[in-house]
């Protein structure tokens, strides 16, 4: 198994996963969108909400802000033990919002939440919540709890976890007449023109693309204008992994957490298996 | 983890994995196709709200719980292979 980062930002990575099994990598994309847990808002308490809005739907829009994870997941326990609980210790992180709008209106953000742990913080503090008329308040507790995407979004590490096979373009334009050399290199120009740039430099051979672009409209160019001198194909041993965050936990801490449980989920299947025989006949 | 053994009949067993989604049986059953002893292997989820994944394997040769157990010993080993390696990669 072989990895490549092809790309590292604060809240998105991509990269390329050589001699590894299919299952394996999307088993990880699988268990990053539905297993990692994150903080959320999941009970609020309203004091007074005389806005415009229902105390359901600021609710839900409280839920869906990203809330900062990572020494959480040390500090509170788990959502298996926290779900059914409605006042267990070390489960919760209070949040409180009280704004008056006087004679202007107002509008709330993400960032007027006061928490009552400085590690359990909206990521984010300009993300609009609600708009105030004047006159109009609104004077809520909302609790956060840690949560598994499986129970629901908003409690999934990642808004984008994908993976695909590593494209490779195959061509040869050397034994092309130049018009369609050209016509093809104008027509690979649509989707990158680095690409066509870095093809055109070549001549001829295979190029693996790395690069964040979108590859269908090579599957055209083939087909049309580079009839017989390029071809696009997709190598079933290399797979490009791209995670992209909420914010509640950096990309890296994501991918080695989803590797963690799907390590200790194993474990536990191994120790339940070595029980279910008994050494020897089915029980 | 829970483990329903459902059926096991000389080279077949069939198991059940209460409360899981496709995520793990996905991964044993495509690592067992994989290998030279299994003669089969598939899983099944009857509902995608009420049931909880059934995976059959059937060897070749030797004990089908055993190759089970290997095949989550090799799943155990490449998650930890993968880990490492992005411990080792990626930089924060």
């Amino acid at each position: 198994m072989e990895i490549t980062v092809l790309e590292s930002t604060p809240t998105r990575v991509r990269l390329l996963v050589k001699d590894a099994p299919l299952a394996l990598v999307n088993a990880v994309r699988r268990l990053i969108l539905s297993e990692v847990p994150v903080m959320a808002v999941d009970e609020v308490i309203f004091l007074e909400n005389n806005t415009a809005m229902y105390d359901e739907i600021i609710a839900h829009r409280l839920g869906l802000v990203p809330l900062t994870s990572e020494r959480a997941l040390e500090k509170y326990r788990s959502p298996e033990e926290c779900a059914e609980c409605t006042d267990c210790e070390d489960c919760f992180v209070s949040l409180y919002l009280d704004i008056a709008a006087e004679d202007q209106p107002v509008i709330v953000y993400s960032g007027d939440l006061k928490s009552t742990d400085p590690d359990v913080q909206p990521v984010y503090d300009n993300m609009p919540l609600i708009y105030l008329a004047p006159g109009q308040r609104v004077s809520l507790e909302a609790r956060a709890r840690l949560g598994r995407g499986k129970e629901h979004a908003k409690w999934s590490a990642a808004t984008v976890a994908a993976h695909k096979y590593l494209p490779v373009i195959k061509f040869d334009f050397t034994k092309a007449s130049r018009e369609t050399v050209e016509e093809c290199i104008e027509c690979i120009e649509g989707a990158s023109r680095e690409i066509a740039k870095k093809l055109r430099e070549m001549k001829k051979g295979e190029y693996q693309v790395l690069e964040d672009v979108n590859t269908s409209l090579y599957h055209y160019c083939s087909r049309t204008a580079c009839k017989d001198v390029l071809e696009i194909e997709y190598r079933d041993d290399s797979f490009i992994l791209t995670i992209e965050s909420t914010g509640a936990l950096p990309p890296k801490r994501i991918l080695t957490e989803a590797l963690r449980i799907l390590e200790e989920k194993s474990r536990s299947l191994l120790e339940a298996l070595g029980a279910s025989t008994g050494g020897g006949e089915s029980s | 983890m829970e483990v329903r053994i459902l059926k096991k009949e000389g080279s077949l067993v069939e198991f059940e994995l209460p409360g899981e989604d496709h995520s793990l049986p996905n991964l044993i059953v495509k690592l067992a196709l994989k290998r030279p002893e299994v003669d089969y292997a598939a899983y099944n989820i009857p509902h995608p709200l009420v049931g909880s994944p059934r995976i059959v394997v059937r060897v070749r040769e030797g004990e089908p719980l055993d190759v089970v157990r290997s095949i989550v010993e090799e799943i155990i080993a490449l998650s930890r292979e993968f880990r490492e390696k992005i411990e080792e990669r990626l930089k924060e």
